[in-house]
């Protein structure tokens, strides 16, 4: 099996004034598991077309391998796409299904038997091979989708939403699979999902999307521990991440966000970014997420336990610390907190992103701690 | 709440509506039927059951037969069977052509929004105009590119003016193909006209099993245009059925008899591709 590597370079798609792709570069490397993850309409499935070449970019390149596939019709790409609904052909045999792209190809009929029962092996379709993909269940016609994609060899594997349709369950053990597959063959693969849970478990690599723009790329960790965009921080993660709004400002030697008549003192771990100094006077958020939350006798912010949600190992407490402001907590499920009681909170001050509120950008990070 | 009697009284007039409208269109063929069982005597009278039962009419259809009727008059009618062969042979091939045609405009329709809503209305215009209007213009037409009284010349008229049907019934059945289908096909590696050939048209197929069947009732039963140009040569069966009524009086028994062969035909075709009718065109949608 050959393996690819893909790059769009600043790739822009417009849909009437809909710019549904813009500027968007990046690069896939070879045999991994690449995801674009983003909400409905961020342009990531228009994306993922324009690499399979169903659509044509307004500007940029997409080049697969070290070849400029820019203006090759799809069947030319040597990439495949298993669609959100999988698009079997309901007519035909899940024989004739996966065969479909080898006997387009004119593979000789015995080489095209052994392939097409090889893969039926690899996805548990054997004894189904004489029935009409049409009367299949969703999991069945994944596999089929999957493996007539796979009897082309493709460079480049495609999926789209693969899993929408499937229920819970069947989805978790669908996207353990497909990982083992991608695993076995290797082939480089780029998956669509607005599912930020099903992007961290499946992915080697992620791509988040925003209205058009990419706006982080990395590893699950990294997109999850150092995300780059107030919106990357608050798409991924669960619960999601606390955001406090503020102006930052100094008053009698105290760092303070003020917001209204919400006021938080952010001394403690402010004092420690080596430029504070820039960032007095300018609305900024700060993100923390809630496992970076804990209670501390002695912390800065105070507040009143309102909700408290058990999940799994964990306590999710929801503490009310003004008018405007709940902040969200996972701490261990041995702390011993009851709802309306009035508790302490800390942060996590390595783990404290503050972003710019105008551009959403990260505007800095923590150079050192120190306590 | 209604009544229990109420109930029983409506249930009855259904059934009354019902039955009025099945006799309503029954007894004419019922009359048809019995008409082609009858011999000359019994033709007039006014019972449905043949008192001397007869295949006579049905006989003579496949002579070439000298009607004598009242005041000597005499009349030859030609055998059924090259009628019946022209109307074979021009009808399937025009329907099939008219099908084809339908299933290209539709597509395109379809997918790549030619000919324009406006283009796809007016293909209707064929349909718009009683045939009266303009089958004496064709005539002439057909006059001087020698097409009268020809095969060519009936298929390619019933071709045009059936068309229409075709694109617009199959249009609905090609909309309704999600169109990831033919990207799927084309990623695979097939070409446009591949994925056309491979994939849309057998989806398609009870699309154009409809739209088949429909056209070929509408050519089958077509009269105006055949009487007007054919003559002797590419006379159909609904003109052969006209010529027995004719110089020498009517010839009931003969027509009856003919009414029937040349409504077998249809039926047995739409009883064979009923079930193509109805299977598959849902099947394979994963949405529920």
């Amino acid at each position: 099996m050959k393996i690819a590597k893909v790059r769009v370079v600043n790739v822009t798609k417009r849909f009437g004034d809909l710019v549904a792709v813009n500027n968007v570069s990046f690069e896939v490397y070879e045999g991994e598991i690449f995801t674009l993850l983003g909400p409905s309409g961020c342009g990531k499935t228009t994306t993922l077309r324009i690499i399979s070449g169903l659509e044509k970019p307004d500007s940029g390149k997409i080049y697969i391998g070290d070849n400029d596939v820019t203006a090759l019709p799809p069947q030319l790409r040597n990439v495949c796409l298993v669609f959100q609904e999988y698009a079997v052909f309901p007519h035909m045999s899940v024989y004739d299904n996966i065969a479909f792209g080898l006997k387009v190809k004119r593979v000789p009929k015995e080489e095209l038997s052994k392939k097409v029962r090889e893969l039926a092996e690899v996805l548990e379709l054997t004894d189904r091979l004489n029935t009409k993909a049409g009367k299949l269940g969703i999991s069945e016609q994944q596999r089929i989708a999957l493996a007539r994609c796979m009897a082309v060899e493709p460079e480049v594997l495609l999926l789209d939403e693969p899993l929408t349709f499937a229920d819970a369950k069947v989805r978790e053990k669908m996207r353990r699979e497909l990982k083992k597959i991608q695993r076995e063959l290797g082939v480089t693969m780029i998956y669509v999902t607005h599912d930020q849970l099903e992007a961290m478990m499946l992915s080697d690599r992620i791509a988040v999307m925003n209205k058009g723009r990419l706006l982080q790329v990395g590893s699950p960790i990294e997109v999850y521990d150092n995300p780059q965009n107030l919106f990357v921080a608050r798409f991924i993660g669960s619960p999601t991440i606390n955001t406090i709004e503020g102006v930052l400002v100094r008053e009698r030697e105290r760092l303070l966000i003020k917001r209204n008549e919400v006021v938080v003192d952010v001394s403690e771990f402010m004092s420690s970014y080596h430029n504070v100094e820039s960032l007095l006077g300018r609305e900024i958020v700060i993100g923390i997420r809630p496992e970076d939350v804990y209670l501390d006798i002695s912390g800065p912010i105070e507040g009143v336990v309102e909700v408290i949600e058990v999940s799994g190992e964990r306590l999710a407490i929801h503490v009310r610390v003004s008018k405007e402001l709940v902040l969200k907590a996972l701490v261990p499920i041995y702390e011993v907190v009851t709802e309306r009681e009035k508790v302490r909170l800390s942060f996590n001050l390595e783990k404290v992103h503050i972003f710019d509120k105008a551009t959403e950008e990260k505007v800095s990070s923590v150079s050192k701690v120190k306590y | 709440m209604k009544s229990h009697g109420t109930k029983i009284l409506l249930s009855a007039l259904k059934y009354i509506a019902i039955g009025i409208f099945v006799l309503w269109v029954l007894i004419p063929v019922a009359w048809v039927v019995s008409l082609a069982f009858k011999p000359y005597a019994e033709w007039r009278v006014s019972y449905f059951v043949p008192k001397n039962f007869t295949w006579n009419n049905f006989i003579v259809l496949f002579k070439s037969e000298a009607f004598v009727g009242i005041m000597g008059a005499t009349a030859i009618v030609e055998p059924v069977t090259k009628p019946l062969i022209n109307s074979l042979a021009v009808t399937s091939l025009s329907t099939i052509i008219a099908v084809m045609i339908g299933f290209f405009t539709a597509y395109g329709a379809s997918r790549y929004n030619t000919p324009g809503p406006f283009g796809l209305f007016f293909t209707l215009l064929t349909r718009m105009l009683p045939p009266a209007t303009f089958v004496t213009p064709i005539m002439v037409y057909y006059s001087n590119l020698r097409l009268l009284d020809t095969h060519f010349g009936l298929i390619i008229l019933y071709s045009a003016v059936t068309v229409t049907y075709g694109i617009w019934i199959l249009k609905g059945f090609i909309d309704a193909i999600p169109i990831e289908w033919e990207e799927a096909a084309m990623l695979e590696g097939a070409t446009p006209i591949k994925t056309l050939f491979k994939v849309v048209l057998p989806i398609a197929r009870p699309g154009l099993v409809v739209a088949g069947l429909f056209i070929f009732l509408l050519t089958w039963t077509e009269l105006l245009f055949a009487l007007v140009l054919t003559n002797v040569y590419a006379v159909t069966l609904p003109v052969h059925i006209s010529k027995y009524v004719g110089a020498v009086g009517q010839l009931y028994g003969p027509q009856a008899a003919l009414a029937l062969i040349g409504s077998i035909i249809p039926i047995a075709i739409g009883y064979a591709i009923q079930k193509h009718l109805v299977t598959g065109f849902t099947f394979g949608m994963v949405r529920g």
